[in-house]
């Protein structure tokens, strides 16, 4: 009786832990979800409501191509997601060639669309690019 | 004689005269609901301008069938001129030491004038992996500009951009290539009647020089016209497509 007692409680103290992280990581992802501290990471209204997603980011490395290149970027935090995607640390993000590319050595807010141009959501290779396809307009960095 | 027709029409005391020169022109087949306004429209004239295409001599036929413009009837051929050119055609430099082209003609949008345009890659990779590609495929037509593009800004229906962005790959240089034509589009067939070609050498030492854009000669309009037919868009090829391709023809 003893025992299956101690058993019971052992179970519930598991429960009760398991319930207590599951909450905690929750909390976390819907806090990379949502706007951060806006004096931080103050997001432009008008971009972010024509994207899909908003990220602070690094270049890594600028893309070779005509008339769109693919710019490598290390994504350093999801500001705001409207898709199920979960942005990997490092993420190729496409532009126009005669466009503006995302600025070397500096952490920029990205604004993300889908590709190509006028796409509403995702294809099926979760390809994005800056907004407009211009980093001029689409990457506001410190 | 000619010469004396072509100098009393172009004389502007015949006050508002159409010069008739030899010039490129699509055939159209007209169907239900077209006006010759709209059409005129579609082809980058001003719909006030429709009486340069009803009273067109190749139009002389179908006046003579029809009596009218509004009498018109689906299934009549009409012959829409083209008498577009590109107007500039600048590449300039920038900052990463890399050229831009932008290339602009005259006319108005016309929704049936589009911009295709063939490259020739050299060393370096393409979209689909070949020595040569239509534009990029990010859709399914043979056009520089998508639909959504020129929705979102209807200049680009006037105007062409591209900035090869490449580096010489170790031990020799890319000459790369593109032939760029101006084109009329009827249904699915795409008639191109000016036709560049420009380019960039990415050298090895990281300096850049520019290839001038120049018309292209027939040859090179044979390699244009044949890498249209046998390329391929996002998922499909543009022959799968009922696409095809054609110089215009010129009277």
């Amino acid at each position: 009786m003893k025992d299956t007692l101690l058993i019971c409680l052992l179970l519930q103290l598991f429960a009760s832990c398991k319930e207590a992280h599951n909450t905690k990581q929750e909390m976390a992802t819907e806090k990379s979800n949502e706007p951060l501290n806006m004096t931080e990471n103050k997001i432009d209204k008008t971009k972010s409501t024509r994207s899909l997603a908003v990220v602070k980011a690094k270049l890594i490395t600028s893309g070779g191509g005509e008339k769109f290149v693919k710019d490598s970027i290390e994504v350093l935090e999801v500001i705001q997601n409207q898709t199920s995607y979960k942005f990997p640390k490092r993420i190729d993000i496409a532009r126009y060639s005669f466009k503006e590319g995302i600025p070397e050595n500096k952490e920029c807010i990205l604004y993300l669309t889908a590709f190509p141009f006028g796409a509403t959501e995702l294809n099926e290779q979760n390809e994005w690019m800056l907004l407009d396809g211009d980093g001029a307009y689409a990457c506001e960095c410190r | 004689m000619n010469f004396i027709v072509n100098l009393l029409c172009s004389s502007k005391n015949y006050g508002k005269i159409i010069n008739y020169q030899p010039m490129v022109f699509d055939d159209v087949i007209i169907k239900n609901g077209d006006t010759i306004s709209q059409l005129a429209s579609d082809y980058g004239y001003k719909t006030s301008e429709w009486e340069q295409v009803w009273n067109h001599p190749l139009n002389s036929s179908l006046k003579t069938l029809r009596g009218s413009p509004t009498q018109i009837m689906s299934g009549d051929k009409i012959i829409i001129p083209l008498p577009w050119k590109i107007t500039s055609k600048a590449m300039t430099p920038t900052l990463d030491k890399k050229f831009r082209i932008d290339v602009k003609r005259d006319g108005t949008k016309g929704k049936n004038l589009k911009w295709v345009q063939t490259v020739f890659g050299d060393n370096q990779p393409l979209l689909p992996p070949s020595p040569f590609s239509v534009d990029w495929p990010d859709d399914d037509e043979p056009f520089y500009w998508t639909e959504a593009e020129i929705t979102n800004d209807p200049s680009l229906r006037g105007h062409f951009s591209d900035k090869p962005s490449r580096n010489a790959p170790v031990g020799r240089s890319t000459h790369w290539r593109a032939v760029l034509s101006l084109c009329s589009v009827s249904g699915k067939r795409v008639s191109i009647f000016e036709t560049i070609v420009w380019g960039v050498n990415f050298g090895t030492n990281g300096v850049n020089t520019k290839y001038q854009p120049r018309p292209a000669t027939d040859y090179e309009i044979d390699g244009h016209l044949r890498l249209l037919s046998i390329g391929k868009g996002k998922t499909q090829t543009f022959k799968s497509l009922g696409w095809t391709f054609r110089r215009a023809p010129k009277n």
